[in-house]
């Protein structure tokens, strides 16, 4: 099999990799003093670090396997039926789950605890990116593809009531980068964006402690020993790194004087011991991986895997954004993981499956941009493996995008001489009216089309 | 991207470049937020940052020493720990009570009780004993006391290996082992040291991270202070005086040995006595150091002075005075002591100084003046503090002679109607014996540092001659004939010749003589021709015998006797055989 030169996967595998690395040493260098100087670890200093590179392999592994799934086969299961399953199960958690500091997230099976809404997150992209697609030609208005958002804000409804308020601000934030992706109207963008906004400051009001939040955002240093406490001692540590940092290990605020600090706060720690230097190219890692995720979604013609890779990539890179705004108090304190840094197996685990689904979509891509002249034997049994279409509408859809002329074009060469006449075509007053005598005429003629084509190629 | 095209994909893409962007300008803002907290405002979050990450570490200074001449230590320090528990890490709170309660022999109710206080920290016990410390150690290693641990305290705790010895003179520490009392505290700066500090990175709790550290301030023990007091010296005194004290059933006694040469003091008892290290538990009449504190009347030993004043205006020893049994002065009779001796109406000075006449001492005193009498006894010293360097010494009481009538020079002249105190009356003696040359008294004779370097030494300073040396010659006669014929005969030491005066006098209760309370003392000093000692015995209100010459005289004898032989004087040849003759 020919290297796969053109896949984004590469870069994405490799940042993933460097990520989740990076994240297991951090998580051991920020816990491993707090779970030395407490009995409640046993004083173990390799507490952390064992349940983290644990979840790290798993995660791994469960990357390699989503990567090779078909995912166009598992299309149907996972929109409608995984997104009531799960709000079947948010609803179970707020009832069943275990409670935690105040909190029913999670589900207690032996020595492993799972936070739902982790999963939940996914199977809303899932979900949003099957009906997004299959409805696309209505996504301009808001009120025909209706269902999408409610079972969405359902869920996140649901999340909220944990209560865990960042997390659905996460997913409805996802939900709004999509629709955006998808088409929808700046009208109706608007009104949501407006909506949203009137909902969180209501939501602000009803709970008093994020008013606290507010006012210790507003200013930390008011009472830095009690309820500033935590974003004081942030601020020091992130502060305390200069240009270089103090080196891997020799953070001080570690020392049990900034809570919750292998987990929301890790990138205090993280940039104390690394400094400037070292936050900026994690920033440039995240960077790479929403170029890399979302440029995916810009190549690949499958407007489900699109949108996949859309709201798959927007998720991880705003939820370290958010993580990253908090710690150095940009924004009001909320409780939000950094992806692959913060300690959390949920987290992990899902994030990794996310970057599996991303890696699957780059194999799918570049095999279909490649599409090789001489179908050999192992190409065939790829195909036959990986996705094409399934349904009539997908495949004359491709079709009449220009995806396979694009295909063709490239595999000419010097293709991409300028002055040479490029394989363009044009969206087509037909294809705008799918139900026009004429479109049908048309998809007709291109299916023999591509009957013609597929002869002359073999 | 150019082989996008339909109408929906090029919306699609346009749309995720944008988000892509938005992103990029998200992490740009943050990147900014970075740079901001990093580099501009870095020093002001790092300065917050040291303050609670850095903590003064107290590195423990041991207090000098206290030692007598010859090196012997009185008061000495040891460092000491604390035990304290951190009572969120106990687990089970009785528990641990009852065997910290055990070990430290305190009540295990109370220990739960400090536990409960809540916190992470409470003292369990201040400078706990070694052996507690050692039993606890022991039960930290096998994981029994959770949340106990030890603190090395910055000072030490202070002991006195020498028990009851001086423990009047060397007063008392508290429990920072600064300095309340007596020499101690006189001489604090000498003896307290300067803890060291050392600045050390620490964790949220306040423990200690073993990484970097600077040491601010280096730890400066305290100096050893070396007194002129001798061990051996001090333990004979005291162990006659005692002695005494409990066969003559008396309120106390005072002994107080110094040096004529140097005016160095080299034994000062006082009785009754405890033991050093439970000063705090005396009461404070009983453990003031009352040879500088207490005046008093000094009855006939005063007369020495008298006689030295005498001397000085001219007075031959063979002199003759008017000695009635009774004599007026204006309109007030004074007496001679009931003792048996009778005068024969006139008497020479060393006559009324041997046999003690106060008619005698009376006329002497209104012969020469009230202006002889008064410079001279202030040149001797009286009517102002030594300077010895001691808290707390009284200047005594004498009146400005000015304004004395006839009858105050009279009765000063035999030691009543004026206060003074045991060290100022040695200090006078020592002027006499030492030929009229009076030295300031010395208790500190040397600072050493913690390497054993002297520092700094005393030396003999003048304050004054009372006397010429003639008139001390005169005088060191007068008071050898006291101990040969007159009332002193009981302070006589085989092998050498001493000189002396006796004192009997009545204790002012209310501003009248008590009938019933008497102070026996004896001033002398020997070798009589070549004085090396100069001494004091007081006993106080003794419930037996009163009169000085058998009270306070025998003490001189034995103390005195065993200090010139420690000291090495040579007795002076045949004079043993004479004594045992006589």
């Amino acid at each position: 099999m020919k290297p796969l030169r053109d896949s984004l996967g590469r870069p994405i595998f490799w940042v993933t990799v460097i990520l989740s690395i990076l994240g297991v040493l951090s998580v051991f260098s920020a816990s491993v003093v707090m779970t030395a100087s407490t009995s409640d670890f046993n004083r173990d200093p390799f507490f952390f670090l064992n349940r983290q590179l644990g979840a790290m392999v798993v995660g791994l592994v469960a990357l390699c396997a989503v990567r090779r799934i078909d995912l166009l086969r598992w299309r149907t299961f996972l929109s409608l039926p995984t997104m009531f399953l799960m709000l079947l199960v948010l609803a179970a958690v707020l009832v069943l789950g275990t409670e935690i500091n105040g909190a029913r997230r999670w589900f207690v099976l032996g020595p492993f605890q799972f936070q739902v809404a982790e999963l939940a997150k996914l199977a809303v992209v899932f979900y949003l990116a099957d009906y997004l697609a299959r409805h696309r030609t209505r996504v301009h208005s808001m009120l025909s593809i209706a269902p999408s958002w409610i079972l969405v804000l359902l869920a996140a409804l649901l999340i909220e009531r944990e209560p865990d308020l960042s997390t659905a601000l996460v997913v409805v934030a996802t939900m709004m980068a999509m629709l955006f992706a998808a088409g929808a109207s700046w009208r109706d963008l608007r009104i949501m964006s407006l909506l949203g906004v009137l909902l969180i400051v209501g939501m602000t009001i009803a709970k008093p402690y994020r008013i606290d939040r507010w006012k210790v955002f507003l200013d930390p240093f008011a009472d830095p020993l009690k309820d500033g406490y935590q974003l004081c001692n942030s601020l020091m540590a992130v502060a305390s790194g200069g240009i270089w940092g103090r080196g891997f290990g020799f953070s001080h605020q570690k020392f049990n004087y900034l809570p919750e600090q292998h987990t929301d706060f890790i990138f205090a720690i993280y940039s104390e011991e690394m400094g400037l230097v070292g936050a900026l190219g994690l920033f440039m890692l995240f960077c790479v991986l929403g170029y890399c995720g979302l440029r995916l979604a810009v190549n690949c013609r499958r407007p489900y895997l699109s949108l996949l890779a859309v709201g798959i990539t927007f998720q991880v890179v705003i939820q370290a954004l958010i993580n990253i705004a908090v710690v150095t108090s940009s924004i009001p304190s909320t409780g939000i993981p950094l992806p692959f840094l913060s300690y959390g197996g949920s987290s992990l685990l899902v994030t990794l499956l996310g970057m599996g689904i991303l890696l699957n979509i780059a194999d799918h891509t570049s095999r279909q941009s490649q599409s090789a002249p001489r179908e050999n034997k192992s190409r065939r049994r790829m195909r036959r493996g990986s996705t094409l279409a399934t349904s009539d509408e997908e495949q004359v859809r491709s079709v009449s995008t220009g995806e396979w002329e694009a295909s063709v074009a490239q595999a000419r060469p010097g293709r991409s001489r300028s002055g040479l006449p490029q394989p363009v075509v044009e969206p087509r007053l037909t294809d705008r009216l799918p139900f026009h005598p004429a479109a049908r005429a048309e998809r007709e003629r291109l299916r023999r089309n591509l009957k013609r084509v597929r002869t002359l190629d073999s | 991207m150019e082989r996008m095209a339909s109408g929906w994909t090029t919306e699609l893409r346009g749309r995720v470049v944008s988000i892509f962007w938005g992103l990029v300008f998200l992490f740009l803002f943050l990147s900014g937020r970075m740079f901001y907290l990093q580099y501009l405002e870095r020093d002001w979050y790092y300065a917050k940052a040291r303050n609670q990450q850095q903590s003064n570490i107290i590195l423990h200074a041991l207090r000098g020493e206290i030692r007598d001449r010859n090196g012997l230590a009185l008061a000495t320090s040891v460092a000491r720990q604390s035990v304290a528990v951190d009572p969120t890490q106990v687990r089970d709170i009785g528990a641990t009570a009852r065997l910290l309660g055990r070990v430290l022999k305190t009540d295990p109710a109370h220990l739960s009780g400090v536990m409960r206080r809540g916190g992470t920290f409470q003292w369990i016990q201040r400078k706990a004993p070694e052996k507690a410390v050692a039993e606890i150690d022991t039960l930290l290693q096998k994981g029994r006391l959770p949340g106990v641990f030890f603190l090395m305290e910055e000072t030490g705790r202070r002991f006195y290996p020498k028990g009851r010895l001086a423990a009047h003179l060397l007063g008392a520490t508290g429990i920072d082992d600064q300095g309340l009392d007596g020499i101690e505290a006189a001489h604090e700066e000498v003896l307290g040291g300067t803890p060291g500090r050392v600045r050390a990175a620490v964790d949220s709790q306040g423990w200690r991270i073993p990484t970097e550290s600077a040491v601010v301030q280096g730890v400066k023990p305290g100096k050893h202070l070396v007194l002129t007091l001798d061990e051996t010296i001090q333990y004979i005194a005291e162990r006659e005086l005692a002695r005494q004290v409990k066969e003559f059933k008396a309120k106390g006694g005072i002994c107080l040995v110094m040096d004529a040469r140097t005016a160095e003091v080299l034994a000062l008892a006082i009785q009754p006595d405890f033991p050093a290290d439970r000063f705090a538990e005396v009461e404070p009449a009983l453990r003031r150091n009352r040879a500088i504190t207490d005046p008093y009347e000094p009855g006939s030993t005063f007369k020495v002075f008298l006689a030295g004043a005498a001397l000085q205006a001219g007075v031959q020893p063979s002199s003759m005075f008017n000695c009635p049994g009774n004599l007026l002065v204006d309109g007030w009779t004074i007496h001679n002591a009931n003792d048996g001796l009778v005068s024969g109406g006139a008497e020479s000075l060393t006559d009324i100084i041997a046999y003690s006449f106060n008619t005698g001492t009376a006329s002497v005193a209104l012969s020469i003046g009230r202006e002889n009498l008064g410079r001279s006894l202030e040149a001797f010293g009286f009517g102002h503090p030594t300077g010895i360097g001691l808290q707390g010494e009284e200047p005594g009481l004498l009146s400005d002679y000015h304004d004395w009538a006839a009858i105050n020079t009279a009765t000063i002249s035999f030691g009543q109607g004026v206060a003074v105190t045991p060290l100022q009356l040695v200090s006078g003696m020592q002027a006499v014996a030492n030929g009229g040359i009076r030295l300031r008294p010395r208790i500190v004779k040397q600072i050493m540092d913690d390497q054993g370097r002297v520092l700094q030494s005393s030396a003999p300073e003048e304050l004054g001659r009372p006397l010429t040396p003639k008139a001390a010659q005169h005088l060191r006669d007068i008071l050898e004939t006291v101990c040969t014929r007159g009332t002193g005969k009981n302070a006589r030491v085989p092998g050498y010749m001493v000189a002396g005066k006796t004192g009997t006098a009545q204790v002012v209760e209310n501003g009248v003589y008590s009938s019933g309370r008497f102070i026996a003392s004896f001033l002398g000093f020997a070798p009589a021709r070549d004085p090396r000692l100069v001494m004091l015995v007081k006993i106080e209100e003794p419930g037996t015998v009163y009169w000085g010459g058998v009270a306070a005289a025998p003490v001189f004898s034995r103390v005195a006797g065993q200090a010139l032989w420690k000291m090495g004087v040579r007795p002076t040849p045949g004079l043993r055989q004479k004594a045992e003759n006589e």
